[in-house]
């Protein structure tokens, strides 16, 4: 399983309302993500709301983009990245 | 196991069997895998199961523990109470298909529904692990239901992987038994009047086996033994000496033992019997006696002394030969005599055993009756040791491991030329160049291929010639030498007709086809549609046929005739895949992955080079397929791990230094270097195969090797030879290369093409790579077009997205939170910097994506789909 960060435009702006319908959306590109073994860590989101940057585990770029199609969410960029952690940093 | 009538914890067990069975009456058939360590009462529990059908019938057999297991044990074992047609498959051991499609048929025949209980898997021959996978993804159908059982340790879950975890997951139940809770524990306890049950729940971990073996003991002032092993063996120890001498001889017979061989051997008097029957260690089952179970027979049997063990071997050996042969077999025979210890029992019993396990296709079995028989060393004559050296390679390369093959088969090679059989040798020379090819050494082959040709060239021509040609024929279609290819090929067909020898016609068709395919595209498919007529005859489970398939799709492929490859590739794999040939179609897969991908079909290509690969973990021709596809779809959409797979792809194919392997894996590798624009190790990467490609006039791989070099500037003018789309677009008539590839169904070319050329042609280019999500190609044209001086150069499109669910634009959010807030058009434009046109045109939009006929429903309606709440959250 690898870790990505997914760059994806929305050039009209995400909106995901925080409201019952809002939850539905979300949840439902979480469960047709887990049918590819593919989990959406978290996001990070543009103040205009037009990019956003998004931590994802999957088994491969493919599967990000398999489901990215499925959930009708756009991709910019797949970067494979791992965890840096200043406070936890040691000599290997 | 636990005591008659009381089963507890069970329920939701049974009930699950309950509605696989029920399901399974309605014509919706499945399999059950039952999992649990030994003791935790898997048996028990399907015992109870079958007890309680009340319909339909159930056939059981059962896995033994021998050293080398009876080929299709359990089908041995429920060919007895199954029909005629059954055992008649069972007993022309060479057709496996038709036995497979007879127990297919055994199993839908009424009443419904049939239950078949393999017990014990974990110890199944190879035959009867082919036989599950058949059943398992065919058993939908049949309307029957197929119960496993498995022990659960690491040993045993790595036998069983690949067959189990290749069932069709929709039908496929998993069961796992779990220990007996204390309170199960205590309610057991408390029939005996224990009263220490939590320290009997702790000592037995809740094996279910073992707290009866405990609870047998009475009164808790026995104790608790620290094993089973301890429980079984303390309470042998009560038994009298006779009854002793019995208890050993049914441990050393794995599963159970016939009552007439009890008899040959020991003779015991009825009150012996009944002595051990009386301790719960032997159960009566049919005409046979055996231990309640499994695990207290190994506790016997591995306390028993060597000495001791191996004479009561050879009693049992000597009773089971004095009976007519059919009535026992060979593997319990082979068994005893390695057990006794019996050189000469070995020699007779194990080659037979060999023999009989490769028939039914279980080849570790046959490998390991063989490796048995040439432990004898000295007591074997050396051409007895080399003919079972060629059968062990023989059995090592079906299996794939390649380098016992190779050893066995260089021993025998000696061996028989030691003895100046030509003969002999030329066959195993013969053999030996396809296992060295399919390991990647292709140099040694193509020794050891011309070996066995000037050998049997010294002899009269016949089956034997004949067969070194064709392997000769083989090796070279491999290095892609046509001519030579074709040559040996139809030397081998010749002789082979004339010696009527089937499967060398279709084997040098197979070749000779696939080579003219390179020179004479419609004439090689021609040969090969012979071939594969012909080999349909033959009773090699649907190899041949599948090799034709193989042949006719990946030279298709190579040869870029896209069309046709995936039309053959596609009957290919449905061939292989309802033979169970999974190499062959895993092969096949990891080609139709790249035909996928030059058509534009990305997602599909994704999907199953994904699948191959996963599948694929070792060093073989399928992975370097499926990562070829890998690398070059992740390279055309600029995702990350292209460097990755295209690096182990080219360690692979460095390894069989054939133009086959390196080609695509350098064109692959330069087109990512000159992606990354790196022009130098553009060239440098297709240089490496670029000369190979040339010599053997391959004008595809030549084209494209060659087209990055002139890419990377490494090249100004062709090479002769190259295939047409590339020697155009070479020549920078980018117009005609378009349109070759267009011909051809591949638009990622076609675009690469169009980007050569002005800037309508560009456009053209922009729009098809967009569509197929090709960024950085399309990145790179749109730098050229800006840096031309190209005035509004397209924009990517963008993707579907979901802003929200009526899909109002950011721009239009805001309009509508203003107009929920009361404001007139005038004053949402001042507001927004606007005109009042524009706003006007935002609220049509508005109005029209809510279905809304006035401002006032427009607000109501996204009040009720959470609009305005969320363009508060945007704002906060």
């Amino acid at each position: 399983m690898s870790r990505y960060l997914v760059e994806r435009t929305f050039p009209e702006g995400l909106s995901i309302p925080q409201t019952e319908a809002g939850a539905k959306a979300v949840r439902s590109v979480v469960d047709v993500n887990a049918r590819d073994g593919v989990t959406w860590v978290h996001s990070y989101v543009s103040p205009d709301r037009q990019k956003t940057f998004c931590i994802y585990d999957g088994p491969s770029p493919e599967a990000i983009r398999t489901v990215a199609e499925r959930n009708k969410l756009p991709v910019d960029r797949i970067t494979e990245v791992s965890v840096l952690d200043p406070y936890f940093y040691r000599a290997a | 196991m636990q005591t008659a009538g009381e089963l507890l914890e069970r329920e939701s067990l049974l009930a699950a069997l309950g509605d696989a069975a029920d399901a399974a009456a309605r014509g919706d058939g499945r399999t059950v895998l039952v999992s649990g360590e030994a003791g935790i009462g898997k048996t028990s529990l399907l015992e109870r199961f079958a007890a309680g059908l009340g319909r339909g019938r159930v056939l059981w057999g059962a896995c033994e523990a021998l050293a080398t297991p009876r080929p299709l044990g359990p089908l041995h074992d429920i060919a007895g109470p199954a029909g005629a047609a059954l055992r008649g498959a069972l007993a022309r051991p060479g057709d496996r298909a038709a036995l497979f499609a007879a127990v297919l048929d055994e199993l839908a025949r009424p009443p419904a529904p049939t239950v078949v209980v393999f017990e014990d898997v974990h110890w199944a021959d190879d035959a009867t692990l082919d036989l599950v996978k058949y059943l398992g993804r065919r058993i939908r159908h049949a309307g029957a239901l197929l119960v496993l059982s498995h022990r659960d340790d690491a040993a045993s879950l790595d036998k069983l992987r690949a067959v189990l975890g290749d069932l069709p997951s929709a039908h496929v139940a998993r069961l796992q038994v779990p220990p007996l809770s204390r309170a199960a524990v205590e309610r057991l306890a408390a029939v005996v009047a224990r009263r220490d049950a939590g320290g009997v729940h702790a000592a037995t971990g809740g094996n279910a086996f073992f707290v009866t073996e405990v609870l047998r003991q009475g009164g808790a002032a026995a104790g608790v033994p620290a094993s089973v092993r301890d429980a079984v063996l303390a309470r042998a120890a009560m038994l009298p000496p006779l009854a002793d001498a019995l208890l050993q001889l049914v441990a050393i017979v794995p599963r159970q033992i016939d009552l007439a061989l009890v008899g040959d051997v020991l003779a015991p008097t009825t009150e012996t019997v009944e002595a051990c029957l009386a301790s719960g260690l032997l159960v009566v089952d049919g005409a046979s006696l055996r231990f309640r179970h499994e695990l207290a027979r190994t506790a016997v049997e591995e306390a028993l002394q060597p000495p001791r063990a191996a004479a009561l071997h050879h009693r049992v050996l000597a009773a089971l030969e004095a009976r007519p042969d059919r009535e026992t077999s060979l593997a319990a025979r082979a068994h005893h005599a390695q057990k006794a210890g019996d050189a000469a029992a070995i020699l007779r019993w194990s080659p037979l055993a060999a023999h009989e396990a490769a028939l039914r296709g279980a080849r570790h079995e046959a490998a390991a009756h063989c490796h048995a028989a040439l432990a004898l060393g000295e007591h074997l004559a050396p051409r007895e040791r080399a003919a079972l050296l060629d059968e062990l390679a023989t059995h090592c390369f079906e299996l794939n491991d390649l380098d016992a093959a190779i050893a066995a088969r260089e021993e025998a090679i000696a061996l028989w030329g030691a003895h100046g059989d030509d003969e002999r040798q030329g066959e195993a020379l013969a053999a030996h160049a396809m296992s060295l090819v399919r390991a990647l050494r292709n140099a040694d082959a193509d020794a050891a291929s011309r070996r066995a040709l000037d050998l049997a060239g010294a002899h009269p021509a016949g089956r034997t010639l004949a067969r070194a040609q064709a392997t000769e024929s083989y090796l070279r279609m491999l290095n892609r030498d046509y001519d030579e290819a074709i040559a040996w090929g139809a030397r081998a067909l010749t002789l082979a007709e004339a010696a009527g020898d089937v499967a060398t016609q279709a084997r040098a068709l197979l070749t000779l086809g696939a080579a003219t395919m390179f020179v004479d595209y419609e004439r090689g498919c021609a040969h090969l549609a012979r071939s594969r007529e012909l080999a349909r005859s033959l009773d090699d489970g649907g190899a041949a046929v599948a090799d034709a398939h193989v042949m006719l799709g990946t030279a298709s492929g190579e040869l870029h005739a896209f069309a046709a490859a995936e039309g053959y590739l596609d009957d290919g794999i449905a061939f292989a895949r309802a033979h169970d040939l999974d190499r062959l179609a895993g092969y096949m897969e990891g080609w139709q992955a790249l035909v996928d991908l030059h058509r534009g079909r990305w997602a599909l290509a994704g999907e199953r080079a994904n699948a191959v690969a996963a599948r694929e973990l070792g060093r073989t021709t399928n992975r370097v397929v499926a990562l070829i596809a890998l690398g070059r779809l992740r390279t055309r959409r600029g995702d990350p791990g292209a460097a990755d797979v295209l690096d182990e792809a080219l360690e692979l194919a460095e390894r069989s230094g054939t133009l086959q392997r390196l080609g695509p894996v350098c064109a692959a590798r330069a087109e990512a270097a000159w992606m990354a624009g790196d022009d130098e190790r553009a060239v440098r990467e297709a240089e490496r195969a670029c000369a190979l490609a040339a010599a053997k006039r391959h004008p595809w791989l030549l084209g494209e090797l060659a087209f990055w070099r002139h890419r990377g500037g490494g090249l100004v003018v062709a090479p002769p030879g190259c295939a047409e789309p590339f020697a155009l677009q070479m020549a920078w008539r980018w117009s005609d290369a378009a349109a070759a590839w267009r011909a051809m169904g591949c638009p990622y070319e076609e675009a690469r093409a169009l980007a050569d050329g002005d800037e309508a042609a560009q456009r053209a280019a922009l729009a098809i790579l967009d569509k197929l999500g090709a960024k950085p190609l399309a990145e790179c044209v749109r730098r050229q077009m800006r840096e031309a001086g190209v005035r509004s150069v397209p924009r990517g499109a963008a993707s579907a997205t979901r802003s929200n669910e009526v899909g109002l634009t950011a721009r239009e959010l805001e309009v509508l939170a203003l107009v929920a807030d009361g404001r007139r058009n005038a004053e949402i434009a001042a507001r927004l910097s606007r005109s009042a046109r524009t706003v006007e045109r935002h609220v049509e939009s508005i109005l029209a994506k809510l279905g809304a006929g006035s401002r006032a429903e427009a607000v109501e309606a996204a009040r009720r789909l959470g609009l305005l709440a969320k363009m508060g959250s945007a704002r906060s």
